[in-house]
């Protein structure tokens, strides 16, 4: 009964064992709509993973990262920016973001990693930090196109890289987008 | 008995399903991108001759454990291997900086590699163009350096080859991440042979076993060929006042961390684990295990 009992187990170490694997990395997929979208939230705190309504979002100035706009006159068509951009004129009413008093700033640079590439980066991959150029990074990711890989850093040190997957431009328009993110300490 | 006959069965059955990937072999691939920023080269960037290339790569292994890094130089048709390291990095991606020295060719293209566990690869090329004038660094000069052999009591024996300092065995406590190089005597296919080692060379082990209890050990790499052909002469050695020779001298594809036959005037050119180029001369050398080595040394500041 002890040999069982020892076999038992020694199968069920090996099968923990070799089953062990590099970990498939968190898919996260957002979806923003622009100032006049009605039906999907257009603000977004990345380490919470959570977006939110312009009206939930001032309740929760602290922890937005993104929002998604739209503005054709200037170029920006479907663009994403941050509380911190200095965006006006845009939103309207006492929730707008420009009257906040908590603004984070995002910084974006569009990258040249394809599609396939943003597939292969795993989850806590030191190239997600990497791929952000903080010299040239701006306040806004303007006129993003479906296909382009976006680098990105919050105020509170979380680089991520974005895979636009849709956009649908207009005021009431939307962006759709996947994520890949890891947070470094003290990044501010 | 029914427990045995049915555990067992149900035991292996559970371990092939467990373990056979329901999931296919990832689809996806490693690539390199080229860090920026923080003074790293970009493709197209002109550095002088002597300059220094830093390249800045990040890597992803794809799903899969980056296991080799190899980094090549070609210059006037001629291809160098600066890198070929071995690694095991499952998560977290490759994140280094690579630190050169810019050559004399017109156009230096710069090839990085890297394999995953699966055996699939990604390379990422750049081109580094001459710059105007030259860039050649200062350099340090220690004249005479004495160090004592694997069974020699009274010498130091532990070097550190940036600051020429030696260190005893007792003395070594707190210095050993600045150890480059030791030296001991053998006989190797019969023949005498004052040898230069390192502390990350395995074989050092044998004649300094202290080293496997070192959190850091250096690997400095010696270019034998150079040695054992003469290349580079004495009165060239007494003429370098900046790096140019040290850097030019140093053959990247016939080096180890063992230089043999290091006997008196003998020149070896040598690169540290920090990246520094050097000419190292023996001045006399023992040919027994008790005994010393003179050297003097050249090295990049």
């Amino acid at each position: 009964m002890k040999i069982m009992f020892l076999v038992a187990v020694s199968f069920a170490i090996l099968a923990v064992v070799s089953c062990d694997k590099v970990k498939d990395p968190e898919v996260i997929s957002v979806t923003l709509g622009a100032q006049g979208n009605a039906t999907v939230d257009g603000f977004y705190a990345v380490e919470e993973n959570e977006t939110y309504t312009m009206a939930t979002a001032a309740d929760n100035q602290g922890d937005i990262d993104i929002f998604c706009f739209y503005e054709a006159e200037t170029g920006n068509n479907i663009a994403l920016a941050s509380p911190g951009t200095g965006i006006s004129g845009i939103f309207t009413g006492a929730d707008a973001p420009e009257t906040w008093t908590t603004k984070n700033t995002t910084s974006f640079i569009v990258t040249t990693i394809t599609e396939e590439q943003f597939e292969a980066v795993q989850e806590g991959d030191a190239l997600i930090v990497s791929s952000f150029d903080a010299v040239n990074a701006r306040r806004k990711a303007k006129d993003i196109r479906a296909g382009q890989v976006w680098s990105f850093m919050t105020q509170d040190g979380v680089y991520g890289l974005l895979l636009v997957t849709d956009v649908v431009q207009g005021a009431d328009g939307k962006a759709t987008f996947v994520l890949k993110t890891k947070k470094v300490i003290d990044a501010k | 008995m029914l427990n045995k006959h049915f555990i067992i069965p149900f035991l292996l059955a559970y371990l092939v399903t467990a373990c056979t990937p329901a999931e296919p072999e990832p689809e996806t691939f490693p690539f390199i991108i080229f860090k920026t920023g923080s003074g790293f080269i970009k493709d197209g960037s002109a550095v002088p001759p002597g300059g220094t290339v830093k390249i800045g790569i990040s890597a992803t292994g794809g799903g899969a454990a980056i296991t080799n890094l190899v980094v090549r130089r070609e210059a006037d048709g001629v291809v160098t291997t600066e890198t070929d390291r071995g690694m095991y990095i499952v998560s977290g991606g490759l994140d280094t900086t690579l630190i050169y020295t810019r050559g004399y060719a017109n156009a230096e293209r710069w090839k990085i590699f890297i394999m995953n566990s699966l055996r699939d690869t990604a390379t990422a090329t750049m081109t580094v163009l001459k710059g105007a004038g030259s860039a050649w660094g200062e350099i340090s000069y220690y004249p005479s350096v004495v160090l004592g052999m694997q069974s020699n009591v009274t010498h130091p024996c532990y070097l550190d080859l940036t600051s020429g300092t030696a260190y005893t065995k007792a003395g070594v406590a707190g210095h050993e991440a600045a150890i480059d190089l030791s030296v001991f005597w053998y006989l190797t296919s019969g023949i005498s042979s004052p040898t230069l080692t390192c502390p990350s060379y395995p074989s050092a082990l044998t004649w300094f076993p202290e080293y496997s209890s070192w959190t850091v050990r250096n690997q400095t790499l010696y270019d034998y060929y150079s040695s054992d052909n003469d290349l580079v002469s004495e009165t060239q050695f007494a003429s370098a006042k900046n790096d140019s020779l040290l850097v030019t001298a140093y053959r990247s594809q016939t080096v180890s961390g063992l230089s043999k036959f290091a006997y008196s005037g003998k020149i070896v050119p040598f690169r540290t684990s920090a990246g520094r180029y050097g000419l190292l001369k023996v001045i006399r050398a023992d040919e027994r295990a008790d005994g010393t080595v003179e050297v003097a040394i050249k090295i990049q500041k």
